[in-house]
């Protein structure tokens, strides 16, 4: 008596559907009709969608908004600012949903009204949605959808919200663009102050350390190095010169020698000349005297011969070019010029070595005057150009022309309700009809504990099936029974088919042909206004 | 059983007037008839005899009966010739039918499980309404198209007697009757149409409880008596899960069919059935479905 447990087939599924066809096609046709009751009875919402387009500006942003508030941040401060209580309450005054409100005495909102227009607002707000697209850096697209049961008002609420928001940050702008010029041109009058107070204090050490400052450390070791390399070339010069006069002054030694060579040689012919001509003694004045000179000469042959240089002096100079002497002097004036001339330069090194010394703290301090000048002058510059672009957004924005905030699309009045969804709902009823009659199908076959075919008794009870009898159906009775079937069949597809189709019908007009509705259900209105309807419901109600 | 043998001697033999062979059913006879090729020489002889007895029988009852029931029942020589049984006996109105076919297949199956030839079971059910004694009826029919055999149904239905209803026949006397004494079971036995197929209806309780009657010793011979007598014998019983008749029944039968109808009959109590046959030791020699539909899935 074991049961067969095996996976479900798709016979299987049809084979549950065909044994309780009657039970799954009203199971599901009731659940489609219930769908369909239950889907006229949700209200419906229409959808219009406005945007504006936003862009950023630096001079606004830096004015309306933190720049270190977070983009969560942002996107609730642009919510409630666009679609806030305050904000929906002032759009929903000015739509004039509020006008037929009861008013007291004063033209004031009764406590009634009040209560009414917060549950009102309260209701527009959940149904009020931002979407907040970047598009680029400076452009965000902010789109602003309004659900609401009336498609006009829809469209109004959006339209409103948005044309009251950009109107609301335009004169926000303006105000504080107004604001921000005045605060900005205190600033810059201050900036020039200072700019002109620390101008002052460069001028005074300028004038006060003119050299120390013009010359830079770096330009001061240049000049000292480039002094060494001038020392060293005048030192090769000095060398050069030198060795210049001592070959003058061996020239002019070995020409005075020679010529002293000369002189001693004709001393000593006229001492020959003396003793063997003359026959002069030795003791004879002229031939000592003859003596005496060649003795002059000697010694000063010698001396030359070990003397270096020789000072041309005069006359002494005997035998001498004056050219040569000349020569010898300008090399000597040479020499020594070049000579002054290392002196000088080793003395301006000395110089520029103590300049070098003293001129890093004054550098540091002329910096310290210098830095904050150009720091000054920098932040009087942006503060100026910010300024000049806060005049200029400022003057846009007094034009209403509008380069932050720009419309971008206008809400349009929507011809189908957003929700409840036609499809879904279709679908909802298709699928949910089906599943639900197969369910009920498969509950009813779970719970039919009835024998449907030899096979399985045979295999349920282990005892032999001997025959199976068709059913017997006498031809009077089968006549009964397709009549009565027939019957029942036509009259309850006509009520179901019927309930359905006209329920399926409203639906589809009311979610997919609104106006095609509202014309149906008038000519409905129509029908139950005449006569005998009226006469009918007034039988009615005597009754 | 002696008095209809006398009579048989009395009366001349005569021939058989059921029309017992239409195309359909003439085809299976032949088929039955070779089948039995083996032993037919054997039998011949008492077949002879048997249908002399017949003949005998039908005599004795014409006398028994009115002329105008007579007349009902006599069959035209037609197999659709109205005879004032239920149209529901479909195995006799609509002999080639599709349902008279199934019916004789359920014959066939129950002729290999008996290789005598000779069987005696009740049928039961497990609740009221799954076609008991109309399934009994028609199979009669269908065994009664072996002209070579007899076959017997017995109504043991003592309260809620349907099967005279069906044939159109008196309900007594019949099995209660002769329970309590009043009637022979030469007096209870009732003809059909059939030569071969008698009938013996449920009776008259007068007062007495069934399982009072059914519990006295008369009912072990009246079994004993017709499986002796006939071939084919259904003893039409009440549902076995309501009532302990079948039990009681199924002692002297031995074998038993329980009919099922699909679709409508829940398992446990087809289960509980089997049960309570087991418990009474009957042997269950198959089930019956009745009703059966047939579409693509089944």
């Amino acid at each position: 008596m074991a049961e067969k447990n095996e996976e479900k087939t798709l016979k299987d599924v049809l084979a549950v559907i065909f044994s309780h066809y009657k039970l799954f096609l009203t199971g599901s046709a009731l659940f489609m009709i219930a769908v369909m009751i239950v889907s006229y009875y949700i209200p419906v919402k229409y959808k219009a969608v406005s945007k504006f387009e936003r862009r950023g500006d630096s001079v606004a942003e830096s004015i309306g908004s933190n720049p270190n508030e977070s983009f969560q941040t942002k996107r609730l401060t642009l919510k409630q600012e666009l679609a806030g209580d305050k904000a929906i309450e002032k759009a929903i005054e000015e739509i004039g949903v509020t006008k037929n409100f009861a008013r007291d005495t004063k033209g004031e909102l009764t406590a009634e009204s009040l209560l009414l227009k917060q549950n009102l607002i309260r209701d527009i707000m959940a149904n009020v949605s931002i979407d907040w697209e970047v598009r680029t850096d400076q452009v965000d697209v902010v789109a602003v959808s309004c659900s609401a049961g009336d498609p006009k008002l829809a469209e109004q609420l959006a339209n409103t919200l948005v044309n009251r928001y950009i109107t609301w940050v335009g004169g926000k702008i303006i105000e504080e663009l107004k604001s921000s010029r005045e605060s900005l041109k205190k600033q810059v009058a201050k900036c020039n102050l200072c700019l002109a107070d620390l101008n002052g204090k460069r001028v005074e050490f300028e004038g006060k350390y003119a050299e120390l400052i013009v010359e830079g450390t770096n330009n001061l070791q240049e000049r000292i190095q480039t002094a060494y390399a001038d020392i060293d070339t005048l030192r090769r010069q000095q060398q050069l010169a030198k060795q210049k006069v001592k070959q003058i002054r061996t020239l002019v030694r070995d020409t005075q020698i020679k010529a002293m060579k000369e002189q001693l040689q004709l001393l000593k012919n006229e001492v020959d000349t003396c003793l063997t001509l003359n026959q002069m003694t030795q003791e004879h004045p002229k031939v000592q005297a003859l003596y005496s000179k060649i003795a002059k000469v000697e010694e000063r042959i010698k001396e030359n011969r070990d003397a270096e240089a020789i000072v041309l002096e005069g006359s002494g100079n005997q035998g001498v070019d004056s050219t040569v002497a000349l020569q010898l002097a300008s090399a000597e004036s040479e020499a020594e010029i070049i000579t002054d001339e290392i002196d000088r330069l080793q003395k301006r090194i000395t110089t520029y070595k103590a300049v070098m010394t003293r001129s890093v703290p004054l550098r540091e301090e002329y910096l310290n005057i210098t830095k904050p000048l150009e720091d000054q002058q920098a932040a009087t510059k942006r503060w100026q150009n910010r300024l000049a672009d806060v005049e200029m957004t400022l003057s846009t924005e007094e034009s209403h022309r509008r380069t932050q905030l720009r419309k971008t699309q206008i809400a349009q009045k929507p011809t189908r309700p957003l929700f409840p969804p036609l499809w879904g709902i279709i679908a909802a009823a298709v699928i949910g009809g089906l599943v639900f009659g197969y369910g009920l199908a498969f509950f009813a076959t779970s719970q039919d504990h009835t024998l449907h075919s030899p096979q399985e008794a045979s295999e349920i009870f282990a005892v032999p099936v001997v025959g199976a009898i068709s059913e017997i159906e006498l031809n009077r009775q089968r006549k009964i029974r397709i009549i009565r079937q027939t019957a029942t069949a036509l009259l309850v597809c006509g009520v179901v088919i019927g309930t359905l189709g006209l329920s399926t019908y409203s639906v589809i007009l009311r979610l997919g042909y609104p106006e095609k509705y509202m014309n149906w259900k008038v000519t409905i209105s129509g029908l139950a206004q005449l006569p005998s309807a009226q006469g009918y419901r007034a039988a009615e109600s005597i009754q | 059983m002696g008095q209809l043998m006398e009579a048989n001697k009395k009366n001349s033999v005569e021939e058989t007037v059921f029309p017992v062979g239409s195309s359909d059913t003439g085809a299976e006879n032949s088929d039955a008839t070779e089948k039995d090729s083996g032993t037919a020489q054997k039998v011949q002889g008492a077949l002879d005899q048997i249908a002399q007895d017949m003949a005998g029988v039908t005599e004795l009852i014409r006398e028994a009966l009115p002329d105008e029931d007579w007349q009902d029942q006599t069959p035209s020589g037609s197999i659709q010739a109205p005879c004032g049984y239920s149209e529901v006996l479909v195995a006799h109105h609509d002999r080639g039918g599709m349902v008279t076919e199934e019916y004789r297949s359920l014959r066939t199956n129950l002729l290999a499980r008996y290789a005598q030839e000779r069987f005696c079971f009740l049928v039961t059910s497990a609740e009221a309404g799954e076609g008991k004694t109309v399934t009994c009826l028609n199979l009669a029919f269908v065994l009664a198209e072996r002209v070579d055999h007899r076959t017997i149904v017995v109504d043991f239905n003592l309260r809620n007697s349907q099967m005279a209803e069906l044939l159109k026949v008196p309900s007594s006397p019949g099995v209660a009757d002769y329970l309590r004494g009043k009637s022979e079971l030469s007096q209870i036995i009732q003809p059909t149409v059939y030569p071969n197929l008698f009938f013996i209806p449920a009776g008259n309780l007068e007062g007495y409880q069934a399982s009072e009657l059914l519990g006295r010793s008369g009912l072990k011979k009246l079994i004993a008596q017709v499986r002796e007598d006939f071939d084919y014998v259904l003893l039409d019983t009440p549902s076995v899960n309501k009532y302990s008749d079948a039990g009681v029944a199924g002692l002297e039968a031995g074998d038993a069919l329980l009919v099922v109808r699909m679709n409508k009959t829940r398992r446990e109590a087809v289960t509980q059935a089997i049960q309570s046959l087991q418990n009474a030791n009957i042997n269950l020699i198959g089930m019956l479905m009745t009703h059966q539909k047939k579409h693509f899935f089944n």
